[in-house]
């Protein structure tokens, strides 16, 4: 995987995350859609997102 | 996330639960038990308090809690109201009551405030506070937990310290749990009254390595094995890290089990606590996350009514959306309010919002806050952490909500008007007033040097012209009060010629510039302006100012030794007083001033009555800072009817009042009384030390007003060592000064003993000068001590045994029992030199009588020397002195608290029975645990039966 991460301010983080190539390294290049983001929180979200993997629930529910 | 959290027991806290325990036993003995519980965030205080609670529950005490909020630090009372459940809809009148008093908007709402605005409902609520738990506490053992005090309101922190000082002897646990920082300043003063009243410090310390071996035991079933316990090892023995770092690990599924050891496989952990909250969060659905952002802007807990009105969406909606959130355990309901399960957790989503998106959400919570009719204090909060420089609107809130605080604390509208300032453009026309409204709260918030030094601050630069007089004045009763009156009597006169003051305004500068001039011993000066202030007040039919004028006369009036024209005066000043709105004219100790004038006219019944009277609308107003001054008139009387132990608890307690208020000018009469009955008691070097400490306290304040008992106590104390001419020279001194002040009536306590001394030294001059100022004050007076003292005078001058008996004739007319003794002695010393024992004899014998009552060791040894070289044995021998300790060595007024204290009653109860304050009952109990070596209410009211 290929991922880029912009920030515009570093503390909380805000900026948008790229996924430029995907698990199975298919390039996206300017397709990428950026998803933005506030905090370390919308960090993590937005990572979840562009990945399409989250863990919906914890595992030690 | 928090439902994956492991929840364990409290581990590696051995030491501080066996003393929370010991502290548990204490009470069930019926003794007070204070514990301080400092450590940092998620170190385990709440656990431990809450544990701690319940093993009181399980005992069958009354269990109170309650918790500082971040965002309620200007919530007057915020602490303790909640702990003690004071809801205006509580069913128990006396919770409900106290709400309501919360809940009265001052008169401050109504106007700006200014200095001379109520300085605060803060003393009658934290009595109010202080009562009910004495009577919960008198009920049943109470144990009052409190979280978070690190961000308590000021008026909680103070009433906190007031239950640890004024509540001993009861069944009353204070556990007082705080982190190391923030520290403000009213937390240090809070810890350090906690401390003098005998706290217990508990230190909560990160972890051991078995402590935390044990937590992860218990929360993950098994052994952790050494992979688990090296990743574990960055959570610095923090329990609240530990637990989130293991949900981490469980949510990654990375915690394996095997033969009962758990490990974790080779992972990298975030590295802060904070991250590794925040990554547990990430699992919620983002709409419940957003909600959360939101919550986060309201603080610690909220209610869903809160949550729904600052973001605009029904109530129901969110419920439902929050209920992920109560489900994974990142909040709890407690059925009112929802509460993040730790503040770490709700300041980890704060600070995770960008700077201009927490704006943003302040202010957009604060304006639909406002829209709804939310109470000022919060609508400000959040406007003010939503306000960028200048924003008008957050200025007047803070403003609104400062005027709102201001009766019931002082400090939190300071705090208020001070963040409204620093909002301001420093060009702002407006900015100054609110300046000197700050000043003015300083003041009455007892912190009078900051006071002064906001006042110095606007004057010493161009200023609003509007906020001169107000800033002046503010400056010149702080100056007053920090005892520099020669500094105030200068800001009061300029005060008096600040331009936009109101024709009223100006009448009561006068007035106060005339008292500023009076405790600078300028007796004239005050005089003049005592009628120009008069004038005033009465061309602008202002009652108040007409009071302070009238006040001020009477002083005078007093001070010349015109005794029937000072109760004249302070009649109708009285009169004037009660007439003013919301009886703001007796702000001002007009009561302790006729009480003053009333012993002085030898009617000390009905002295003691006007102290009561004032003291009792003082408790009504709620005004702590002229209580020392009751208490310290109430000591002289006391003293001149020689009830001393009665005397020496209004000593004291005028001291502790004064140390509270800090009005520290009025314990230099209260020192000195101290240290005249100490004198007569023969405890010399006790007598020594009050004298200095009332002679270091007048140095420190400088004004002839009221001190001429300091050197006189000095004086006598330089005697009893030995130093006749140092005596006579420091008493000399004394009655120089009051000399040229034109202070007559200082000579009625002065005079008698400077004349004996001068006679010591051979300076029959100075004792035939003295004789005839007291004989003017006599004459001047038709007062039967007045009369005695002027005929002891010219006896001992003249050496006559007769006019010394006339003097004693004199005495007896008065209720001055050591004054008539004395004057016994010297008769029946005279006529015993006369060679007439006969008549020696029976005034001899009354001097030692009296003497014998007052357990006045010192005179009755000399009288009883004077006897034997007489050559008179006496004949019915009367009491000898009290015991020190035990049951028969406590007072009459002791006995009579402690048969009360046995019948259940409150200091309050037992102060309303015997026309004392609930500050002399405190005493009068300290006394009696201290004779007796008890420390409980329980343990007295065993003696007392025993010895009924």
């Amino acid at each position: 995987m290929e991922i880029v991460i912009r920030l515009d301010t570093v503390e909380p983080p805000v900026g948008s995350v790229r996924l430029l190539a995907g698990p199975d390294l298919s390039y996206r290049g300017a397709e990428a859609a950026a998803v933005g983001f506030a905090g370390w929180l919308g960090l993590l979200r937005a990572l979840y997102e562009v990945i399409g993997s989250r863990g919906d629930r914890p595992s030690g529910k | 996330m928090a439902a994956a959290s492991p929840v364990a027991g409290l581990h590696g806290r051995a030491v501080e639960t066996r003393a929370l325990g010991e502290a548990l036993a204490l009470l069930a003995s019926g003794r007070q038990a204070i514990i301080l519980v400092e450590g940092e965030a998620g170190i385990g205080k709440t656990r431990l308090l809450t544990n701690t609670l319940d093993d009181a529950r399980d005992r069958g005490f009354q269990v109170s809690f309650g918790r500082g909020e971040e965002l309620e630090r200007t919530r007057p009372f915020g602490v303790v109201a909640g702990a003690l459940e004071c809801a205006r809809s509580s069913p128990d009148p006396r919770r409900a009551a106290i709400a309501s008093l919360l809940t009265t908007h001052g008169l401050a709402a109504q106007g700006p405030i200014t200095v001379t605005s109520d300085p605060g409902l803060q003393f009658r609520a934290v009595d109010a506070f202080v009562d009910l738990v004495e009577e919960l506490a008198l009920h049943a053992p109470l144990v009052i937990g409190l979280d978070d005090l690190q961000w308590a309101d000021p008026s909680s922190l103070l009433t906190i310290s007031g239950l640890a000082r004024r509540l001993t002897g009861l069944p009353l646990a204070l556990i007082c749990c705080f982190r190391p920082s923030p520290r403000v300043p009213q937390l240090e003063r809070a810890v350090d009254a906690l401390q003098a009243a005998g706290a217990w410090q508990l230190t909560l310390r990160q972890l051991t390595q078995d402590a935390v071996t044990a937590l992860v035991s218990e929360a993950v079933g098994a052994e952790p094995g050494p992979g688990l316990l090296r990743e574990l090892a960055g959570a610095g023995g923090n329990p609240l890290f530990v637990t989130e770092l293991l949900s981490a690990m469980r949510q990654e599924g990375l915690l394996q089990t095997t033969d009962g050891r758990a490990e974790v496989a080779a992972m990298t952990l975030p590295p802060t606590l904070r991250l590794t909250i925040l990554r547990g969060l990430s699992f919620l659905p983002e709409e419940t996350l957003q909600a959360l952002r939101s919550a986060s802007i309201l603080g610690g807990s909220f209610t869903l009514t809160e949550l729904s009105t600052s973001t605009a969406r029904p109530a129901l909606s969110l419920s439902v959306v929050l209920a992920e959130a109560i489900a994974a355990g990142v909040l709890a309901d407690d059925g009112t309010r929802l509460r993040f399960r730790h503040d770490l957790i709700r300041d980890a989503i704060y600070e995770d919002l960008p700077g201009s998106v927490r704006l943003a959400l302040h202010r957009e919570a604060g304006e639909r806050l406002a829209d709804a009719g939310a109470p000022a204090a919060q609508v400000a909060e959040h406007l003010a952490r939503g306000a960028v420089s200048g924003d008008a609107s957050a200025i007047e809130w803070l403003a609104r909500a400062a005027r709102e605080a201001a009766t019931r604390s002082p400090d939190v509208a300071a705090d208020l008007l001070g963040r409204a300032i620093s909002l301001m453009d420093p060009n702002d026309p407006a900015r100054d007033r609110l300046l000197a409204e700050q000043a003015g709260s300083l003041m009455w918030a007892g912190r009078v040097t900051d006071s002064e030094r906001a006042c110095r601050a606007i004057l010493n630069r161009a200023h609003d012209p509007a906020a001169d007089g107000p800033a002046r004045t503010c400056l010149g009763l702080a100056l007053l009060a920090g005892g520099h009156p020669s500094d105030a009597v200068r800001e009061l006169d300029r005060a008096g010629e600040a331009p936009l003051l109101t024709d009223a305004e100006r009448a009561k500068v006068l007035g106060w510039a005339s008292l500023a001039r009076l405790w600078l011993g300028d007796l004239d000066g005050a005089a003049t302006l005592a009628r120009r202030a008069l004038s005033a007040a009465t061309a602008a039919g202002d009652e108040l100012a007409t009071s302070i004028a009238l006040g001020s006369s009477s002083e005078i009036a007093e001070f010349r030794g015109h005794l029937d024209e000072a109760c004249r005066l302070i009649d109708e000043a009285l009169r004037r007083a009660d007439q003013t709105p919301g009886r703001q004219g007796h702000r001002y100790p007009l009561h302790a001033d006729r009480g003053f004038i009333l012993t002085e006219l030898d009617r000390l019944d009905e002295a003691a009555a006007a102290l009561r009277t004032g003291r009792r609308i003082c408790e009504d107003l709620g005004l702590g800072w002229p209580l020392p001054s009751y208490h310290m008139a109430a000591a002289v009387e006391r003293y001149f009817v020689g009830e001393w132990d009665d005397a020496i608890a209004e000593v004291e307690a005028s001291i502790e009042w004064a140390d509270e208020t800090g009005m520290r000018r009025w314990v230099v009469l209260s020192h000195s009384v101290l240290s005249l009955i100490k004198l007569h008691r023969n405890d010399i070097a006790g007598a020594v030390s009050a004298a200095e400490t009332a002679a270091g306290v007048l140095a420190a304040t400088g004004t002839p007003y009221l001190s001429q008992w300091a050197p006189w106590a000095r004086a006598l104390t330089l005697e009893a060592e030995g130093r006749p001419a140092d005596a006579f020279a420091a008493l000399a001194q004394a009655c120089d000064e009051c000399a040229a002040i034109g202070a007559m009536i200082e000579y009625r306590v002065l005079g008698p003993d400077l004349v004996r001394l001068a006679l010591a030294v051979g300076d029959s001059s100075r004792a035939r000068d003295v004789s005839v100022s007291v004989a003017e004050l006599a004459a001047r007076n038709d007062v039967p001590s007045l009369t005695g003292a002027a005929l002891r005078c010219r006896g001992l001058l003249d050496g006559d045994a007769d006019t010394l008996q006339a003097a004693v004739s004199a005495y007896g007319r008065s209720p001055r029992p050591l004054e008539l003794a004395l004057t016994c002695e010297d008769a029946g010393a005279a006529f015993a030199r006369r060679g007439q024992v006969d008549r020696a004899r029976p005034l001899l014998e009354q001097a030692v009588e009296i003497y014998e009552r007052l357990d006045a060791a010192r005179d009755l040894a000399r009288t009883e020397a004077v006897l034997r070289a007489a050559g008179i044995r006496r004949g019915r021998r009367g009491a000898r002195r009290r015991p020190q300790h035990g049951w028969s060595s406590l007072t009459p007024t002791e006995q009579t608290v402690a048969r009360l204290v046995a019948e259940g009653l409150s200091n309050p109860q037992i102060g309303d029975r015997l026309y004392v304050s609930r500050r002399t009952v405190q005493t009068h109990l300290a006394h009696v645990f201290t004779k007796l070596d008890i420390s409980a209410r329980s343990q007295l009211a065993a003696e007392t039966a025993r010895h009924h």
